[in-house]
């Protein structure tokens, strides 16, 4: 079983619908309540205990977690400057701390299971620093960071763990970024054109493979920088 | 020979008789809790892990012929055990915690602190195993 927080919408679902669509059987995590099948856990990965009921669950049922697939995330573009408290707070708490809390409380699965993959998302923002984006790009390059500690971790048990950090994609965490933004930022790529979703499913299948065992603690930039 | 009805300790009133019963219910259940406490205990104190039976799970889970003694340094500069022994130590843990009905946990704020950390030896590790237990069976 594959494990996606963030599952039922943006990159999350597409990621989700992809998996599912080759076979593999998946489990989504997000707040929302809304569920097309049994394997929906509503549940704030914020939320410590929630997650740690999950794992509880997951754990008695026995099943045997091969990947951890964290997508859950939320964006804000604002100057630091007028960024209010309670933003900071929860992109923080959600992208960088809810991302914590899934890996610790995850991980024992992957590490029962004799090995797997760790998959978190970051930004290719955090390479291209741009104005505008501090607070989101803190809460990813914590992430970066994280993931590359974590990796040296678990590597002893076979489990990897590594960020894609992708550029701009069509999907809700794009609302509310003007189309100049979204220009500023593809044109910093490496390869100058927005991503589709495609671009991150085949990454993250690409990680899922036997022959990926051996990338681990990587930030692998979409679209380049 | 008197009448049985005029036996005067069987002679009892309807008020009397409900008197009685209610008071029979009542000892009946202090009795029955008394029963499932002392069934709690019991169990509890089955369950309670040894010092040895947790130095056996270290040496099993690290497959290590090390030396471990009650008071051996899990954590910390004079440790036997490195960070992947001491994963693996947690998750054998948890295994048998969840056999016991109830998940260890060992993430708690006390568990790495240096001075009443519970990894600091196998003896107070089995001590906050044998807690946890205890507090689920109260």
């Amino acid at each position: 079983m594959i494990i996606v927080t963030g599952g039922s919408s943006g990159l999350g679902k597409a990621i989700t619908e992809d998996l599912r669509r080759k076979g593999e059987n998946v489990a989504t995590i997000s707040r929302s309540n809304y569920s097309e099948d049994n394997k929906h856990f509503s549940c704030d990965i914020t939320n410590y205990q929630s997650l740690k009921e999950v794992y509880l669950h997951l754990s008695n049922c026995g099943h045997k977690i091969r990947a951890l697939i964290n997508c859950a995330g939320i964006a804000s573009m604002n100057l630091a400057i007028t960024t209010p408290p309670l933003t900071t707070e929860r992109v923080i708490r959600t992208n960088l701390i809810g991302t914590i809390y899934a890996n610790q409380i995850f991980a024992p699965l992957l590490i029962r299971n004799k090995g797997g993959r760790i998959i978190n998302f970051s930004t290719i923002a955090v390479h291209l620093g741009l104005k505008g984006e501090s607070v989101y790009v803190a809460s990813k390059a914590g992430v970066e960071g994280f993931s590359r500690v974590f990796a040296k971790e678990l590597a002893p048990f076979n489990v990897t763990v590594n960020c894609i950090a992708p550029g701009p994609i069509k999907t809700n965490l794009l609302k509310g970024i003007s189309d100049e933004q979204i220009r500023n930022i593809v044109n910093n790529q490496t390869i100058s054109q927005i991503m589709q979703p495609s671009a991150i499913t085949e990454m993250v299948t690409l990680l899922l493979r036997d022959e990926s065992r051996n990338i681990t603690g990587e930030v692998i930039n979409v679209g380049g920088v | 020979m008197l009448p049985l009805q005029n036996v005067p300790l069987l002679h009892a009133t309807a008020d009397n008789r409900l008197l009685f019963r209610v008071s029979l219910l009542f000892a009946s259940i202090a009795l029955a809790r008394a029963v499932i406490r002392y069934n709690k205990v019991l169990i509890t104190q089955t369950r309670m892990i040894t010092t040895q039976e947790l130095i056996q799970i270290i040496k099993d889970v690290t497959e290590d012929d090390i030396e471990l003694l009650p008071d051996s340094s899990l954590v910390g500069g004079g440790s036997i055990i490195d960070s992947m022994g001491l994963v693996q130590i947690c998750l054998a843990l948890e295994e048998r915690s969840q056999s016991d009905g109830f998940s260890f946990d060992w993430t708690s704020e006390k568990a790495m602190s240096s001075l009443n950390s519970i990894f600091k030896n196998p003896d107070t590790l089995a001590q906050e195993y044998n807690r946890q237990l205890s507090a689920i069976h109260k």
